[in-house]
């Protein structure tokens, strides 16, 4: 019996998909982004929320085929923007280069784009073709954009891990109220570094654990989580 | 999602895109250099146009794409989207379609606009030349940021001729924006010049900026930007501190009569109650600058009919064909594919 089902689960709740906690300023902003039509660039460390946001984009603007999402780290080959949006228009399209128009790309966790790509989104972009682009990165600085491109971006804004309380509402809202102390979960998320997605590793070993020891204690946690850390 | 500022002022799409010309039937500060450009094009000369970020090189080209096209006689290509040599052969024979590129059918007499020139090497101008003097190519134009001359063919020096670009002034900023707001009650004319000032005299980041400002301010609630709240903008927009809110009082009337009369020096501004709303109207005569309270007397009975925000003077109509906002719902994209004929 898997731990959830002990805890009336039928799924394993941490892989539920829940609102968005903590980053709704930057949601809004890259709604915005869309809405007017322009670049942005989104910062953030490992497991600070960058995907979780575009999957909310996608969520809001999906559903009418304008939107490419392109995941840089599963990616064989190159990135080729060219081909992601011929491709869009089937075969056929790719065929007769036909580009589809007012597409939105989102482009996830790119470490390093190269000048020919970033010259095709300029060229995309200027003509139309791309009606947005949000960009997600660990780090601005590191992506050396060449000037024509800074100042078409509109905005860089800056991902922040979320607070401890903020830890607790995703973690109530994928478990429900009554499973586990507040506290508790506050010494997972620090004992996981303020990694978002650490954190929900993390919380299945206490689950575990709780599902054995219901007056499960902080240092029980503390305990448990260095031992799974060594 | 209507709630975002543009809808709210009544723009379909955001009035202050930094997609290169909405409005392609007019370039506004270039008639010059796209005279001479012209001039050039039917003298089948080589023209260089060289020009800063932001300043408008592409919005040239398309407005000489619109002056030029409809006989299939132009080829537009952006010099980025190359993959590491520019092939005029196939842009050549891609005016016939398919069947062209069978039978490597090339048309005479083309005119070739090449955006971003500064990609091209001596091997792309060697063969740009050869297709030049066997009259496949009729002219062509080059346009970029730092183009290499130093690797131009010196076949092709004799027929160059080289067009610089001079920096917008105030007053054509001014009227890049008017053309794409109309008379928009929320942003005076002191405002934009105080924004294109600071803006480095470049137009893109200045479309930039009207857009977050117009943004803030309308999300704070005001019907109009004043000096103070500029100021305060380009403070915070200076030290990126954490984000604090800053929810300032709206200016009581009486505050904003005060800045009116400074912004006297440019336009003269009068206020007239309109359905509550501040509207605004331009003023040409010097003489009323000293009694606007009895100007707004006068204005208040001829003023009856204003429709939404966007009020036209004249000098805009000859300009549009329709309003700012029917002109920006027309997509450029309905007129420019990728490579096309034009």
């Amino acid at each position: 019996m898997e731990w959830y089902e002990e805890l009336d689960f039928d799924e394993n709740p941490l892989q539920r998909e829940t609102r968005c906690v903590g980053n709704e300023e930057i949601l809004k902003e890259a709604y915005y982004s869309i809405m007017s039509g322009n670049i942005l660039v989104i910062e953030g460390e490992n497991g600070s929320g960058k995907t979780k946001i575009l999957k909310e984009v996608i969520k809001k603007f999906g559903g009418y085929g304008r939107i490419a999402y392109v995941n840089a780290k599963e990616l064989q080959k190159e990135l080729n923007i060219e081909e992601i949006l011929a491709k869009k228009n089937g075969i056929l399209g790719w065929l007769f280069k036909k580009y589809p128009k007012n597409m939105i790309l989102l482009l996830d966790d790119v470490e390093h784009i190269s000048s020919r790509n970033l010259e095709r989104i300029k060229y995309f972009f200027d003509s139309n073709h791309l009606r947005s682009v949000i960009i997600t990165t660990k780090s601005y600085e590191k992506l050396h954009l060449s000037e024509s491109i800074k100042q078409r971006i509109r905005k860089t804004i800056q991902l922040h891990s979320l607070s401890e309380f903020e830890a607790v509402q995703v973690f109530r809202d994928k478990l429900g109220e009554h499973i586990l102390s507040d506290r508790v979960i506050k010494t997972a998320y620090q004992l996981s570094g303020k990694n978002t997605q650490k954190f929900l590793n993390n919380c299945e070993h206490v689950c575990k654990a709780y599902v054995a020891n219901k007056n499960l204690t902080e240092d029980d946690v503390r305990k448990l989580l260095e031992r799974g850390t060594r | 999602m209507n709630d975002v500022w543009f809808r709210e002022l009544g723009f379909h799409t955001n009035p202050f895109s930094i997609k290169p010309a909405v409005f392609h039937d007019h370039v506004i500060g270039f008639d010059k250099v796209v005279d001479e450009i012209s001039y050039g094009i039917l003298n089948n000369k080589v023209v260089l146009v060289e020009g800063d970020y932001g300043q408008g090189k592409s919005s040239i080209l398309k407005k000489l794409l619109n002056d030029f096209g409809g006989k299939k006689q132009v080829i537009y290509y952006s010099c980025n989207r190359m993959d590491s040599r520019l092939n005029v052969k196939s842009l050549l024979n891609g005016r016939y379609g398919f069947v062209g590129q069978l039978f490597d059918i090339k048309p005479k007499e083309m005119i070739l606009l090449l955006d971003e020139a500064q990609e091209l090497n001596s091997k792309d101008y060697e063969r740009l030349y050869s297709y030049y003097q066997e009259g496949y190519i009729k002219s062509i134009v080059l346009v970029g940021k730092g183009i290499k001359k130093g690797e131009l063919v010196p076949g092709f020096k004799a027929h160059t001729e080289e067009v610089g670009m001079a920096k917008m002034n105030e007053d054509l900023a001014l009227q890049v924006v008017k053309k794409r707001i109309g008379d928009l009650s929320l942003l005076p004319d002191m405002i934009i010049r105080k924004i294109y000032q600071r803006s480095d005299n470049n137009v893109r980041l200045m479309l930039k900026t009207c857009e977050e400002v117009c943004k803030k301010s309308v999300e704070s609630g005001r019907k109009r930007v004043t000096e103070e709240f500029l100021k305060q903008f380009f403070h915070d927009k200076e030290t990126p501190a954490p984000k604090v809110e800053i929810e300032k009082p709206k200016a009581p009337e009486v505050k904003k009569e005060e800045v009116k009369v400074e912004e006297k020096k440019i336009a003269k501004t009068v206020i007239i109650d309109h359905r509550k709303e501040k509207k605004e109207e331009k003023v040409a005569e010097k003489v009323q600058e000293e009694k606007p309270k009895d100007k707004k007397e006068d204005v208040k009975v001829e003023e009856k009919k204003p429709k939404g925000h966007v009020y036209r003077p004249d000098e805009y109509k000859s300009m549009n064909k329709g309003s700012a906002e029917e002109l920006l719902n027309k997509q450029t994209d309905e007129i420019f594919g990728d490579e096309q004929y034009y």
